[in-house]
C-alpha cells in the first residue's frame, strides 16, 4: 500500500480533489449510462422500426401488386371479348389480348383462359386445346371460393368468365401463373441488407442471402439478433398469407448509428471525465491554495526560525480567519521566545554565579572563611539585599532567614549553627527562595565537608599516634617474656611437659612480637615517618644483595626441601635509584613468602631488563594464588585462606608493608599466578636511571 | 385485255350483290322475322323472344357484310348508329356483340341460345335457323 500513497498521497488537497471529483463524476456517469441506455434502446428502436417500415411498405407494394393483378384479371374476365369462349377463341382475339396483357405487365407471368372441360382455349403460352395443368388445385380453390390458389412455386390467381350473352353460364376461367420469383424484383439488396421472401410451406426462398452465414430462418415468426446479423420477419397479409419477408441486415450495417452513437457516448465519457478531473484538480488547488500558502510560511518560519514573519492572503472566511489567526499566533510566539531567550539568559548567568559560588565555596578550609565568603558573594551577586550572619536563633520570622544547620556526624544529629538573614526587599519568589535555599544547602554542605574532614583527619593521626604508641609500649613487655621464656626454656629443672608449655608460650610471644613490629612499620609507613634515603646503585649491587639474602634463608628453605637458584639475565650494568635498606627487607619478605607457601620445590630469582624497567622476579612453584584471590592480596591483614592443610603463621601484612615500602622509592610490586597449585611469580619493578 | 380481264374478274366478287342471310340458333323459337323486327333487335328495343335473351352479332365495323346490313336494315348510317349507341350507353344499354368473322359469328349463332347473326348465303352451313333474307345492295 506504501507505492499507492506515494502515488496517491493522503493529503487534504487529493482528499478534496477527489470529493469533488465523485461529486461530478458519479452524476456524469449515471446520466451518462441513462443516455447511453436510453439511447441504445431508442436508436435500436428506431432503426428496427424504420426496417420494419420499409419492410411493411415492400410487403405492402406486393400486396398492392398481387391485389391489382387479380383486379386486372377479373376486369379481363368481364370483358365482353370473353364471349369469344364460347367459340374457342376462334378469332384469338382473347389470346392477343392475353399476350398485350402479359407484356403489358411486364412480369414473369402466364395467362391461360380454359373453358369449364378445363381445355385451354387461349393462352400466353400459346399452348391450346390441351388440358390445363392445375385443373384439380383450381377445382379446389373454386370449391372453397377463393381466387387463388398455389402451385408448386407459382401463384394463379383466376377469375370466372360469365357470359352476358347466355344467363348464368359460365364460359370458363381467366387464369393468371404468377411466378412467385416475381417477387425478387422487390428483394432489397442495399449495402449490408438483403430481403427474402420466404414460404415455410414449399420452403420457397426468394431473394439472394449473405453467403456467409446461413441463416436459421425457423425463427421467421419473430425478430431476432444473430452474432452477425440483425432478421426481421414479417408476414403477408392476404393472399400471400403463407409468406413471411425476411430482412436480414448485417449488425454493422443496422447499428451503426447506435456504434456511432455509442463512439460518441465514449467520447463524452472520457472528455467528460477529463474535463470533471481536471476541474476538481483545479477547484482543489484554487481552493487549497491559502492553506498551502500557510504551509510554506509555516515550512519557511521553522527553517529561518524566523518568527516576525506574516502570513498575508486575500481570502475571506475561514481561511482569513485561520491566517489571522495564526499571526496572531506566530506575534505570541515570538514573544514568547524572546520573552523566554530573555529568562534564560538571566537563569544561566544566574547559573554560574551560583557554580562559581560553589566552586569558591568548596575551596575554603574554614567554617569562618566559609560563612565569610558566602556573605561577600551573595552580597555582591544580590547587591539589592543586606546578608548578615548572626549565630543567635532568629525570633521573627517576617523576612527570608538562610537557617544553617550542621550535623553532628557521631551523634547522626543535626544541630543549629547560624542563620543568615537579608535585610532589604521581601523575597516572594518561590524561584529566588529555592535559590537562596540552595546556596544555603551549599554552605551547609561545605560546613559538613570541613568538619568532616577535620574530624577525619583529626581520627586518622589519632589512630597512627595510638598505634605508635600502644606497639612500643607492647614491645617492651613482650621482650621481657621473650627473655624470661627464652630463659626457662633453658633452664634443666623443668619436666618436659612444663618445657613444652614455656615453648608454646616463647612462639606465641615471638609471633606476637613480630606482628606488632610489622603493625608498627605499616603505621610508620602510613604516618610518614619512615626515613627514605636514595641512592643510585648498580645492579651488581643489587645482585650481591640478593645472594647475601639468599644465604641467610637458604636454610629455611632447605628445612623444606626448596632450592634457591638466582639466574642474572641482565646484559650490562644499570643503575637504579633505591633505598637499600628497604630494598632488602622487601626482598627478604617476599623471599619469606616463597618459601613459607613452597613444599619440596624451586624458587628462582631472576634479574632482567623489561622494557624501561629492572625486574626482579622472584618464582616459585608454590600453592598459587587463584585470581580471585589476587585482588584481596594487597590489603591490610590479609590471609588467603586455604593455602595449603595448614594455616600459615603471620600478620598478614608482608605484602602491603613491601608494597607500601617499594612505593617510597617508586618502586613497583606486583604478585602473578597461574591459579591454585601452579606457583606465584612476585615482580618488583625498579626504575632504571638514564 | 387480258390483263383488265383478270382485274375484272377479280373485282367482281367484290361488285357482285350477294345474298345475306339472318340465322339464329336452332333452338329458337322464332322462324321469321320481319325488317323492322330484326331492326329493333340490333338496336337492342327488342331484347326477348318469347322467353328467349336474344343476342345480336355484329362482325367488325368496316366489314362489307356489317356495312350493307347497317345501311339495307337499320337503315342509319354509321356516324348515326354512333349518336344512337352513345346515348343508349347511358340508359345501360350496349350495342349488339362484335365478332371478328363470318366463321366465329356462325359459331356462335350455332353455340348461344338466342343468337342472331348476320352471313353471306356462300357460307350458310348447317345446324343454324335462316329467318331472314335479303339482297346486298
Amino acid at each position: 500500500m506504501n507505492w499507492f500513497k506515494k502515488i496517491i498521497p493522503k493529503t487534504l488537497k487529493t482528499k478534496l480533489r477527489m470529493a469533488l471529483f465523485a461529486i461530478g463524476f458519479f452524476p456524469f456517469v449515471f446520466i451518462l449510462i441513462y443516455i447511453h441506455n436510453l439511447g441504445e434502446e431508442k436508436i435500436l428502436d428506431d432503426t428496427l422500426t424504420i426496417h420494419h417500415t420499409q419492410m411493411h411498405m415492400i410487403k405492402k407494394s406486393i400486396e398492392s401488386q398481387i391485389l391489382s393483378l387479380g383486379k386486372e384479371l377479373k376486369f379481363l374476365a368481364s370483358l365482353d371479348m370473353m364471349n369469344d369462349m364460347i367459340v374457342d377463341d376462334v378469332d384469338k382475339r382473347i389470346a392477343q389480348l392475353l399476350l398485350h396483357k402479359k407484356e403489358d405487365l411486364a412480369l414473369n407471368i402466364e395467362m391461360y383462359a380454359i373453358n369449364t372441360q378445363d381445355n385451354i382455349v387461349a393462352s400466353t403460352t400459346h399452348e391450346v386445346k390441351k388440358i390445363f395443368g392445375a385443373a384439380a388445385a383450381l377445382k379446389v380453390a373454386i370449391v372453397s371460393e377463393t381466387s387463388y390458389f398455389f402451385k408448386e412455386n407459382d401463384l394463379y390467381l383466376f377469375a370466372k368468365i360469365d357470359s352476358n350473352l347466355q344467363k348464368d353460364a359460365v364460359l370458363g376461367y381467366l387464369i393468371m401463373k404468377y411466378d412467385l420469383s416475381n417477387l425478387s424484383v422487390f428483394s432489397v439488396k442495399q449495402r449490408g441488407i438483403r430481403s427474402l421472401f420466404y414460404f415455410p410451406s414449399n420452403a420457397l426462398k426468394i431473394g439472394e442471402m449473405f453467403d456467409d452465414e446461413p441463416l436459421a430462418l425457423q425463427n421467421y415468426h419473430n425478430d431476432y439478433i444473430s452474432e452477425k446479423y440483425l432478421v426481421l420477419n414479417e408476414q403477408f397479409e392476404g393472399i400471400l398469407s403463407k409468406g413471411y419477408i425476411v430482412y436480414v441486415i448485417k449488425k454493422s450495417v443496422a447499428l451503426s448509428f447506435l456504434d456511432q452513437f455509442m463512439f460518441f457516448v465514449w467520447i463524452l465519457f472520457i472528455l467528460g471525465a477529463l474535463v470533471i478531473g481536471f476541474v476538481s484538480w483545479w477547484i482543489g488547488k484554487r481552493i487549497l491554495k491559502p492553506i498551502d500558502t500557510l504551509s510554506q510560511t509555516t515550512k519557511s518560519i521553522i527553517k529561518t526560525q524566523d518568527y516576525t514573519t506574516q502570513v498575508t492572503l486575500s481570502s475571506e472566511g475561514e481561511i482569513q480567519e485561520l491566517t489571522e489567526n495564526f499571526n496572531a499566533m506566530i506575534r505570541k510566539v515570538n514573544n514568547s521566545m524572546q520573552l523566554l531567550e530573555e529568562e534564560n539568559k538571566v537563569r544561566l548567568l544566574r547559573f554560574v554565579q551560583l557554580i562559581n559560588i560553589f566552586n569558591r565555596l568548596i575551596q575554603t578550609q574554614s567554617e569562618k572563611e566559609c560563612i565569610n565568603l558566602a556573605l561577600d558573594e551573595l552580597q555582591t551577586l544580590i547587591p539589592e539585599q543586606t546578608f548578615s550572619f548572626s549565630e543567635a536563633y532568629p525570633q521573627d520570622n517576617e523576612k527570608l532567614k538562610l537557617m544553617i544547620y550542621v550535623k553532628d556526624f557521631e551523634k547522626e544529629l543535626s544541630h543549629f549553627y547560624g542563620v543568615i538573614s537579608l535585610s532589604g526587599e521581601e523575597v516572594t519568589d518561590q524561584e529566588e527562595i529555592r535559590f537562596y535555599q540552595a546556596i544555603a544547602t551549599m554552605i551547609m554542605l561545605q560546613l559538613d565537608q570541613i568538619r568532616l574532614i577535620a574530624q577525619t583527619k583529626a581520627v586518622s593521626s589519632a589512630k597512627s599516634t595510638f598505634i605508635s604508641h600502644m606497639s612500643h609500649e607492647l614491645r617492651t613487655p613482650l621482650h621481657t617474656i621473650l627473655s624470661s621464656t627464652q630463659y626457662l626454656i633453658g633452664y634443666e629443672g623443668l619436666s618436659l611437659p612444663q618445657q613444652e608449655k614455656v615453648a608454646t608460650i616463647e612462639s606465641s610471644a615471638d609471633h606476637l612480637l613480630g606482628m606488632i613490629n610489622d603493625i608498627l612499620d605499616l603505621a610508620q609507613i602510613e604516618a610518614g615517618k619512615v626515613l627514605v634515603s636514595l641512592t643510585e646503585q648498580s645492579s651488581d649491587q643489587i645482585i650481591i644483595l640478593v645472594e647475601e639474602i639468599i644465604t641467610m634463608l637458604d636454610v629455611l628453605a632447605e628445612q623444606k626441601g626448596s632450592k634457591i637458584t638466582l639466574e642474572n639475565r641482565v646484559p650490562q650494568v644499570f643503575y637504579v635509584n633505591i633505598d637499600m635498606r628497604l630494598m632488602k627487607q622487601i626482598i627478604i619478605n617476599l623471599l619469606s613468602n616463597a618459601i613459607k607457601f613452597t613444599e619440596d620445590g624451586n624458587i628462582v630469582f631472576i634479574l632482567e631488563i623489561c622494557g624501561e624497567d629492572l625486574c626482579i622476579h622472584i618464582k616459585d612453584s608454590g600453592v598459587g594464588i587463584s585470581s580471585k584471590n589476587m585482588e584481596s592480596l594487597f590489603k591490610d591483614f590479609t590471609q588467603i585462606p586455604n593455602q595449603g592443610s595448614t594455616q600459615k603463621k603471620g600478620t598478614g601484612l608482608g605484602l602491603v608493608i613491601s608494597r607500601k615500602l617499594a612505593s617510597l622509592f617508586n618502586a613497583g610490586l606486583t604478585l602473578e599466578s597461574e591459579g591454585e597449585g601452579c606457583g606465584t611469580t612476585a615482580t618488583l619493578r625498579l626504575k632504571l636511571l638514564p | 385485255m387480258v390483263r383488265f380481264l383478270f382485274f375484272f374478274f377479280l373485282f367482281i366478287p367484290l361488285l357482285h350483290a350477294e345474298n345475306m342471310l339472318v340465322i339464329t340458333n336452332v333452338s329458337n323459337i322464332m322462324e321469321h322475322v320481319t325488317k323492322e323486327e330484326l331492326r329493333k333487335i340490333y338496336l337492342k328495343k327488342r331484347r326477348f323472344w318469347k322467353e328467349t335473351k336474344l343476342s345480336p352479332l355484329n362482325l367488325p365495323p368496316n366489314n362489307q357484310h356489317r356495312q350493307s346490313f347497317e345501311k339495307d336494315i337499320l337503315t342509319m348510317s354509321a356516324e348515326k348508329l354512333d349518336t344512337y349507341w352513345m346515348k343508349q350507353h347511358y340508359q345501360g344499354y350496349r350495342p349488339p356483340y362484335r365478332v371478328e368473322s363470318v366463321k366465329s359469328m356462325i359459331l356462335f349463332v350455332k353455340k348461344v341460345k338466342g343468337a342472331v347473326g348476320y352471313i353471306p348465303e356462300s357460307q350458310l352451313v348447317k345446324g343454324v335457323k335462316i329467318i331472314y333474307r335479303f339482297q346486298e345492295k
